[in-house]
């Protein structure tokens, strides 16, 4: 079927009511747990793996992704009317969008936001639908040297784009890997790391583990840092920009959807880095960058337009090749799995229906989060009001019976549990990164089994994935990526050349 | 000193798995890369920058300026509610959900800053129920416990 055919057929797919039903569902949660500080997208997405069971394939990645979609859009209304991020990704937009509503523009500012994130989103929704399949097709010449090698590719990003410390985002990276070797080795049976129970001679369950990490983990770092609520959103609304002021600022938009894209392309970096990136290069490329900071449009729209493009943009990856560009898309991929299907570039052939139903959902999902956007900012007031003391119990209640209900199984609940433990203390406490360790565990067992598939075949690592034109060529390039901080140093020491100026924080 | 703790709480469990991988046995006769080296290869790579962690918590000035790690209120709290859930864990086969939800909400809910009695009471109870019956609706087997656990939760839930 040609690219046309393939639209109709996943346009009609995503239209049909229940999937449309569940990208309103999921565009609605989306935009609300964005909005609420301390609940993520990831971990709705998370503990929405179990439920997901429950319902046919198609249905539940509408969902999800629409979650995922509105949830990158939903946290810059607390970013823009509170100064909180609801997100991680919209901790930029707070930079002038804050400002903006305190000269009494927030509800153009919340306008803007919506219109741009949309228009970013509809960008990358349609580099994911030009590019997946050529992608796809170049993947389908790969072989397990070549999977290994664009794996290890995807990691070496994750540990140095945009990463606090490389060391850290390394470590974590590893520690991922080393969980997805828990229990049966699928190539000789032999059993690891089970220290005599049989709990662990299976793999550890990668629902339990997810809810664990994302829900659990958030929780215990929300106990920590105790806010009551927010309060103050009434009279707030979204009044969405004139064509004429959108046009006035193409420039931004058009240059922060391409990084948001490239960002969401590159393993597991996702919308966070995006929007840093997107509003630095605003800030550098604007004949007025002093003024940043103090309440300019183009400060929302950068950071808005870029973290809903880096959304579609992490889809690409993960559809063409099996993996993901960032921790929500690592999530959906599970969801995949257990669904018994594997995302890479045999899904385009053996299920051209659900690749191009979940393609075409995403470009619905970017128009309803902003009309959603325009109606909801209201009626949002009413739910930000419920404080963290009730709603971080309720959650901890689904992470037990989201756990609980995928097996029936206990097991699955210490899992969550200890992994939420061990998630926090790594990562709020001593500042290692969830998205690396999530991006290794969900990886691990790819990574490892292609890697002694591709050494079985020619003997060893030289001849077997080094010698290898493409394999070769993407190794090069991962080691080069993971030492170019190093390389920069190095160079600026050679140069004389000033220390870079760290723009913000950047947390995955 | 955060760094320098979970640089050495990741290199002893590196060193500890490392020992482990020796027992890694395969049944039979392996061909090419055995189960055990892909675990080794990871393990030597944790050990290596868990010591750079550890090397450079002593470097510069950040280590020099650095207070000494002091437990807070918010850590206490933080070690209440993952005992809490912990207990939650272990209490749901033998108490049920019905029961066991409801308190351990109830309590973390405290824990975290709510202080009137009344929402106390019914936002916990209230949500135990309600997501009860749905989850049992949508076909999760929840626990329903052991002895007058067990006849309460059917009563309020059904079977």
């Amino acid at each position: 079927m040609d690219l046309t055919s393939n639209i109709s057929l996943g346009l009609a797919t995503s239209l049909q009511p229940l999937n449309l039903l569940m990208l309103l569902a999921g565009t609605v949660v989306g935009i609300l747990v964005g909005a609420l500080p301390g609940i993520s997208g990831p971990m709705v997405i998370a503990l929405f793996i179990p439920l997901s069971y429950t319902l046919d394939i198609i249905p539940a990645l509408m969902f999800m992704t629409a979650v995922y979609c509105g949830s990158v859009y939903g946290g810059s209304i607390t970013a823009i009317l509170f100064k909180i991020p609801g997100d991680p990704g919209n901790a930029a937009t707070c930079f002038d969008g804050y400002p903006m509503a305190r000269k009494g523009l927030g509800s153009k500012a919340l306008g803007v936001s919506a219109a741009t994130a949309a228009i970013g989103g509809l960008f990358s929704s349609l580099v994911l639908l030009l590019l997946t399949p050529l992608l796809a097709n170049v993947a389908l010449q790969f072989g397990p040297a070549e999977y290994f090698a664009v794996t290890l590719l995807g990691m070496a990003a994750v540990t140095t784009l945009g990463a606090k410390s490389q060391a850290k985002a390394s470590i974590s990276c590893i520690v991922g890997l080393l969980l997805a070797t828990v229990g049966t080795d699928e190539v000789t049976g032999a059993v690891r790391f089970s220290f005599g129970s049989t709990y662990l001679n299976d793999p550890i369950p990668m629902t339990a583990a997810l809810i664990g990490l994302f829900a659990m983990a958030e929780v215990f770092d929300n106990v920590s840092g105790t806010s009551e609520g927010s309060a103050g959103l009434k009279g707030a609304q979204t009044i969405l920009p004139s064509l004429k002021e959108l046009w006035g600022l193409r420039g931004v938009i058009a240059k922060s959807s391409l990084i948001g894209t490239w960002i969401g392309i590159m393993p597991a970096t996702g919308a966070t880095v995006a929007t840093f990136l997107a509003y630095a290069e605003a800030v550098r490329s604007s004949k007025h960058p002093e003024k940043f900071g103090t309440g300019v449009i183009e400060g929302v729209v950068a950071p808005e337009a870029a973290g809903n493009a880096a959304v579609g943009g992490s889809y690409v990856p993960m559809l063409a090749l099996g993996i993901p560009g960032s921790a929500s898309a690592a999530i959906i991929l599970g969801a995949f799995t257990l669904h018994g299907l594997r995302p890479g570039p045999l899904l385009f052939q053996q299920q051209t229906k659900l690749a191009y139903a979940v393609i075409m959902g995403m470009f619905i999902a970017n128009l309803m989060f902003l009309v959603g956007g325009v109606l909801s900012t209201r009626y949002l007031a009413k739910v930000l009001e419920t404080p963290p003391s009730l709603l971080m119990p309720a959650v901890v209640m689904l992470c037990v019976v989201g756990s609980y209900g995928m097996n029936n199984s206990m097991a699955d609940v210490w899992f969550t549990m200890g992994l939420g433990v061990i998630g926090y203390l790594l990562i709020s406490k001593a500042g290692y990164s969830v998205g690396a360790l999530v991006l290794g565990f969900v990886l691990g067992g790819m990574m490892e089994s292609n890697f002694r598939r591709a050494i079985l075949m020619e003997g060893d690592f030289v001849s077997g994935i080094l010698l290898r034109p493409i394999s070769g060529t993407l190794v090069v390039l991962a080691v080069a990526l993971a030492l170019s901080p190093w390389l920069r140093q190095v160079w600026r020491r050679v140069t004389h050349a000033p220390e870079d100026v760290e723009v913000a924080p950047v947390e995955q | 000193m955060r760094d320098r703790i979970s640089g050495v709480v990741l290199l002893a469990v590196a060193v500890f798995l490392y020992t482990q991988t020796f027992d890694i046995r395969t049944p039979g006769r392996a061909r090419g890369v055995g189960p055990e080296v892909w675990p080794q290869m990871l393990l030597i790579a944790l050990a290596a920058l868990s010591v750079w962690i550890i090397v450079n918590s002593f470097r510069g000035q950040k280590a020099k300026n650095e207070p000494p790690l002091k437990l807070s209120a918010d850590d206490l709290r933080v070690g209440i509610a993952i005992l809490l859930s912990l207990l939650y864990a272990f209490t749901l086969e033998s108490v049920g959900y019905l029961v066991s939800t409801a308190i351990i909400v109830a309590c973390l809910a405290a824990l975290m800053g709510q202080t009137n009695r009344v929402t106390l009471v019914a936002v916990p109870v209230a949500l135990s129920v309600v997501s009860g019956m749905l989850f049992l609706r949508m076909g999760v087997l929840l626990p329903h416990g052991e002895g007058i656990f067990r006849s309460l939760s059917v009563m309020v839930l059904g079977g």
